[in-house]
C-alpha cells in the first residue's frame, strides 16, 4: 500500500536542491504557492511552468517520477478541467457538441486550473524528492518558533510530527497485520450496504487505536527514561545551516511574482 | 488428503525491482492429524508460507492442495471455504481482540462463518473450555487478563470457528515459561484429541520437540529438510544455517550414545526416557 | 564475593526501604527492602504480577513509591532529582519498537544525548564509538521499520550505554526475541559488567538469563519470595513453580537419574552433567576411560 505513492517519497541526490537548507524550500513552497494563486491566464501559467520545469531540471531526477507523482491525481484534474470547459460561456464559441457549447474563455480556464494543480504538486514532488521528511518537520519547527510567543506550543507540534514521520509506517504495517488477522477469522466487506461495512469496520479501528495508544503511553516512558523533559532545554545533534545559496533560492523567487503580476 | 505445495513460488510484491524470491520453488508434503513445525531464521519465508495455507497470499506459481481443496496460483479462484477451514493464528493475536468481552470475541468467528447463533455458541464454549478459560474469564474485557490468559483467549478465537487445520505463528512469543509448556500441551491435546492438523512457526526447538511428528526447515524461500526431528538432529549445518541450537535434550543424548551403546530412541528423549535408557545401558 | 556483605566503600548503588505500592485498591509491592551494592549483577524472576516490572520502575522513577525511601548512590529519589537520576540509570524495555523514538539509529542514539545537553561533538563521538560496540555502524541511517526485532533492541541498547549510566536496567529485554539474541546479549552484558563494574539489574523468564548474574531476587505477590545466588535458588522446584519458571533438561535429568539410582548430585548446566555422569561411571569402574563427546 505505501510503496503506491511516490508524492511523500525521499529520492536521493546530491544536487542543489538536495543539499539546500529545508527552511529555504520550505519558504520558497509558500512564496511558490502564492505566486501560482495569481495565475489566471494562459501568460502568466507559462511563466509558472517555465520557471518550475527550471527548479525540476535542477533537481537531476528524471521528469519520470514527477510523472508518477501526478498520475493519482489525474483523473481530479482532467474532472475540474471539463467542468471549466463546459461551464464557463466567455470568449468565442468553438465547438458545439450536442447541447453543449465549448468557448474559448471555458477552455482557457479549464486548463489553466489543471496547469494550476500540476505546479502545485509538483513542486510539493520537488520539496519531498528532495527533502528527507524530518528535515520538513525541523524546518517547520523552526520557522514556526517565534509563535511560541503567541501561546502555540511549537514543540509539543513539532515532536507530534517526528513521532508520527516515526510511526507512521510501523502503525501501518500493523493495521495491516491486524486486518490480515481478522480476515482469516471471516472479516468481509463485501457486498454489505454502507451502514454496515461502517459496523464491521470496528473490528479493524478498535485494535489497531487500541495498540497506538499503547504504544504512545511505552514510548512516553522509553522518552523519559532517557532523560526527556517537555520543555526543558535540549542540544540539537542535527543542524540547519543556511548558506548562500539558499538567500539566492529565495531571492529567485521574486522573478516569477513579479512576472506574474506584471501580466496579469 | 493431507497438504501439498508444487512448484511454489511467490515474489515480494512491494519490491518487484528485487530479484528474491520470498518463496522459491517449493514443494512439500505434510500429512493431516499431525503436529508438525516449521523453523528458519527471520526471513526465511516462513510466515510467507503460513500465509499461502489459508489464501492471504497466493503464489506467483504453483499449487497446494489442502485436504480436498486445490489452492491454485493468482489469480485463479480460491476455493470456497478455504478461509474456515484453516484457522490462522498470527503472532501476538491478542492485539486482534476487539469485542467488549471475551465472550463476543469467540462468537465473532463463528458468526462470520455463518453459524447459526446457537451453533456458535456450541463452538465456541467448547473452544473455551478446552483452553482453559472459565466463565468469570469469558465475562471480562481483554484487557483485564494475564498475558497467558488473553493469549489463550485469542487462540480459542480461532478454535472456536472449527478449522480443520490451525497454523500458528509464535503461539508462545514472550509468553511465561510455564504458560509456553501449558500452551504447548494444549495444542499437542488439539492434534491427538481432536484430530486436527497443528502446524506451528517457532525459532525455539526445545518446546516443540517433545510433540511434533515432522520438523520443516526454511533456508532464503526454500525448504532444505523435512522429515522427522530426531534425523534434523544430526544435521549440525542446516541447523546452523537455520540459526538454530541443537537442544540439550539431544545434546546430552547424542553426548552419550555411543560411549555408553544407548539404544536408539525414534521419539523425543525426555528426561524420564533417557534416564531410563542410561540405567539400561548400564550393566 | 558475598552479596551479603557491601564490601565495596562507596554507599550502595540501590536501596530500597519498606517501599509500598499500590494500583488502585490492589497491593502491588507489599514493603519491599532491598540493598544492591554498586557493581553487583542482580537478575529479578517472578511470575507474571509479582511486581518485577513496577520495582524496575519505581528505581528510576516512572512510578513513585506510596511508602517508604529509595536511595539512589547515596542521594534519596524524589522528583526534583528524577532528570539527574535518570541520566544515571539505563532503562531497556521489552519492546523493540516501542523505545525506538528517533527516525534513524544515529537520531535514536543522539535522543538521549541531546536531552543531557552534550554538545554536538561529543555527541557525534559516542554514536560512532557505541554503534561500534554493538555492530551497528552500517545500520546508522535505517530507518526503524527496516530493521529487525534484534537490530532495533541492539540500537536501544547502543542509546541507553551512549549516555553512559552507571546502572543498567533490562526490564525483559529479551522476552519478545529469540536465543541468539539473548546470547550476544550476555555476552555483551559480561563484558560491560567486567570492564566497567556496571550495576545491571536484568527482569527475566529465561534461566540462562537468570544463572548469568551474580545474585538471584524472586518476587512472589509483591513480596521478597527468595534472595541469593542463581545456581542455589534455582534448583528448587517450588521456588521455580512460584516463578512460573520450568526446571532446565539438565536439572530433570539429575532428577530422573537420582529415580532410577544414579546419584550426581542437582545441576542446571549440560556440561556439568556430563563431567558428573563420567566422573560417577568411571569411578564406580561402569565404563572404560573412553573419549566423550
Amino acid at each position: 500500500m505505501k510503496h503506491k505513492l511516490m508524492l511523500g517519497r525521499y529520492i536521493e541526490g546530491h544536487s542543489l536542491l538536495h543539499r539546500l537548507d529545508p527552511r529555504s524550500k520550505l519558504t520558497g513552497m509558500f512564496f511558490f504557492i502564492a505566486a501560482v494563486f495569481l495565475i489566471d491566464s494562459y501568460v502568466t501559467l507559462l511563466v509558472g511552468l517555465g520557471f518550475t520545469f527550471i527548479v525540476i531540471l535542477m533537481t537531476k531526477i528524471p521528469l519520470a517520477y514527477y510523472v508518477r507523482a501526478i498520475k493519482p491525481l489525474l483523473l481530479l484534474i482532467a474532472f475540474i478541467t471539463l467542468f471549466h470547459i463546459f461551464f464557463h460561456s466567455e470568449g468565442v464559441s468553438l465547438l458545439k457538441v450536442g447541447v453543449f457549447s465549448i468557448y474559448s474563455g471555458g477552455l482557457e480556464k479549464g486548463l489553466v486550473a489543471a496547469g494550476r494543480i500540476t505546479l502545485f504538486i509538483s513542486f510539493a514532488a520537488v520539496l519531498s524528492f528532495t527533502t528527507q521528511p524530518d528535515r520538513i518537520a525541523s524546518a517547520l519547527s523552526s520557522l514556526l518558533h517565534p509563535l511560541q510567543r503567541i501561546g502555540l506550543p511549537v514543540e509539543r507540534l513539532s515532536l507530534m510530527l517526528s513521532l508520527s514521520l516515526r510511526f507512521i509506517p510501523t502503525i501501518f504495517e500493523e493495521a495491516e497485520r491486524i486486518w490480515k488477522a481478522q480476515v482469516s477469522r471471516g472479516f468481509s466487506l463485501a457486498d454489505q450496504p454502507l451502514k454496515e461495512k461502517a459496523k464491521r469496520m470496528i473490528a479493524l479501528l478498535v485494535p489497531v487505536t487500541t495498540s497506538a495508544f499503547r504504544r504512545a503511553e511505552s514510548l512516553a516512558d522509553a522518552m523519559e527514561a532517557r532523560s526527556y523533559r517537555l520543555g526543558a532545554a535540549r542540544s540539537q545533534f542535527r543542524q540547519m545551516v543556511w548558506k548562500r545559496s539558499d538567500t539566492l533560492f529565495l531571492l529567485s523567487f521574486t522573478l516569477p511574482v513579479y512576472l506574474i503580476t506584471l501580466l496579469k | 488428503m493431507g497438504i501439498t505445495f508444487e512448484q511454489v513460488s511467490y515474489r515480494y510484491k512491494e519490491q518487484a525491482l528485487v530479484k528474491q524470491l520470498a518463496l522459491d520453488h517449493i514443494e512439500l508434503s505434510m500429512k493431516t492429524n499431525q503436529f508438525i513445525t516449521i523453523v528458519g531464521a527471520p526471513g526465511s519465508g516462513k510466515s510467507t508460507l503460513l500465509q499461502h495455507l489459508n489464501g492471504l497470499l497466493r503464489a506467483d506459481h504453483g499449487s497446494i492442495h489442502l485436504l480436498d481443496m486445490v489452492v491454485p496460483s493468482s489469480p485463479a479462484k480460491l476455493p470456497r471455504g478455504l478461509n474456515q477451514r484453516v484457522g490462522l493464528v498470527f503472532q501476538y493475536p491478542e492485539q486482534q481482540l476487539f469485542q467488549q468481552t471475551i465472550w463476543e470475541d469467540l462468537l465473532y468467528g463463528p458468526l462470520n462463518f455463518e453459524a447459526s447463533r446457537a451453533e456458535a455458541e456450541l463452538a465456541a464454549s467448547s473452544a473455551a473450555q478446552f483452553m482453559g478459560l472459565d466463565e468469570i474469564i469469558l465475562a471480562k474485557s481483554p484487557h483485564e487478563l494475564s498475558s497467558g490468559q488473553i493469549r489463550k483467549a485469542a487462540i480459542a478465537a480461532v478454535l472456536a470457528a472449527k478449522p480443520e487445520i490451525i497454523v500458528l505463528d509464535e503461539p508462545t512469543a514472550s509468553l511465561e515459561a510455564s504458560s509456553r509448556v501449558e500452551l504447548m500441551e494444549l495444542l499437542h491435546r488439539q492434534c491427538r484429541d481432536q484430530l486436527r492438523t497443528i502446524i506451528v512457526v517457532t525459532h525455539s526447538l526445545e518446546e516443540v520437540l517433545p510433540y511434533t511428528d515432522q520438523i520443516i526447515v526454511m533456508h532464503e524461500g526454500k525448504i532444505v529438510f523435512s522429515g522427522e526431528p530426531p534425523v534434523l538432529m544430526r544435521c549440525t549445518d542446516t541447523l546452523e544455517a537455520a540459526g538454530l541450537q541443537v537442544p540439550a535434550a539431544y545434546q546430552l543424548y547424542f553426548a552419550l550414545q555411543e560411549p555408553l551403546g544407548l539404544v536408539e530412541l525414534e521419539h523425543y528423549p525426555s528426561a524420564t526416557v533417557l534416564a531410563a535408557a542410561i540405567k539400561a545401558a548400564l550393566p | 564475593m558475598s552479596f551479603l556483605h557491601n564490601s565495596y566503600d562507596k554507599p550502595p548503588a540501590i536501596q530500597l526501604s519498606n517501599i509500598s505500592y499500590h494500583r488502585g485498591n490492589q497491593s502491588v509491592l507489599k514493603q519491599l527492602s532491598i540493598k544492591i551494592p554498586a557493581g553487583q549483577w542482580v537478575a529479578v524472576a517472578g511470575r507474571n504480577g509479582s511486581g518485577k516490572s513496577t520495582l524496575a520502575r519505581l528505581i528510576n522513577g516512572l512510578l513513585q513509591a506510596n511508602d517508604g525511601d529509595i536511595v539512589i548512590h547515596g542521594r534519596a529519589l524524589q522528583s526534583e532529582h528524577f532528570h539527574d537520576i535518570r541520566s544515571k540509570i539505563g532503562y531497556i524495555f521489552a519492546s523493540p519498537d516501542n523505545q525506538f523514538i528517533g527516525l534513524t539509529v544515529r537520531d535514536d542514539i543522539a535522543f538521549g544525548l541531546e536531552n543531557l545537553c552534550l554538545p554536538r561533538e561529543l555527541i557525534e563521538q559516542r554514536i560512532e564509538a557505541y554503534a561500534e560496540l554493538l555492530n551497528l555502524t552500517s545500520l546508522l541511517d535505517r530507518h526503524p521499520a527496516t530493521l529487525s526485532g534484534g537490530q532495533k533492541q541492539r540500537a536501544a541498547l547502543a542509546a541507553v550505554l551512549a549516555m553512559q549510566p552507571s546502572i543498567l536496567i533490562l526490564d525483559e529485554a529479551t522476552s519478545m526475541l529469540d536465543s541468539s539474541f539473548r546470547d550476544h546479549l550476555l555476552t555483551c552484558l559480561t563484558k560491560l559488567h567486567a570492564e566497567q563494574q556496571l550495576t545491571i539489574i536484568t527482569i527475566s523468564h529465561d534461566i540462562k538469563e537468570l544463572t548469568a548474574a551474580e545474585r538471584l531476587i524472586m518476587l512472589h505477590d509483591g513480596a521478597l519470595l527468595a534472595d541469593g545466588e542463581p545456581e542455589v535458588l534455582l534448583k528448587q522446584q517450588m521456588l521455580l513453580e512460584a516463578c512460573r519458571l520450568e526446571a532446565p533438561y539438565a536439572l530433570q535429568l539429575c532428577r530422573e537419574l537420582k529415580l532410577q539410582g544414579i546419584d550426581i548430585g542437582e545441576s542446571l548446566c549440560e556440561q556439568e552433567v556430563l563431567k558428573r555422569l563420567w566422573a560417577l561411571l568411571s569411578s564406580k569402574s561402569l565404563i572404560a576411560t573412553r573419549s566423550k563427546r
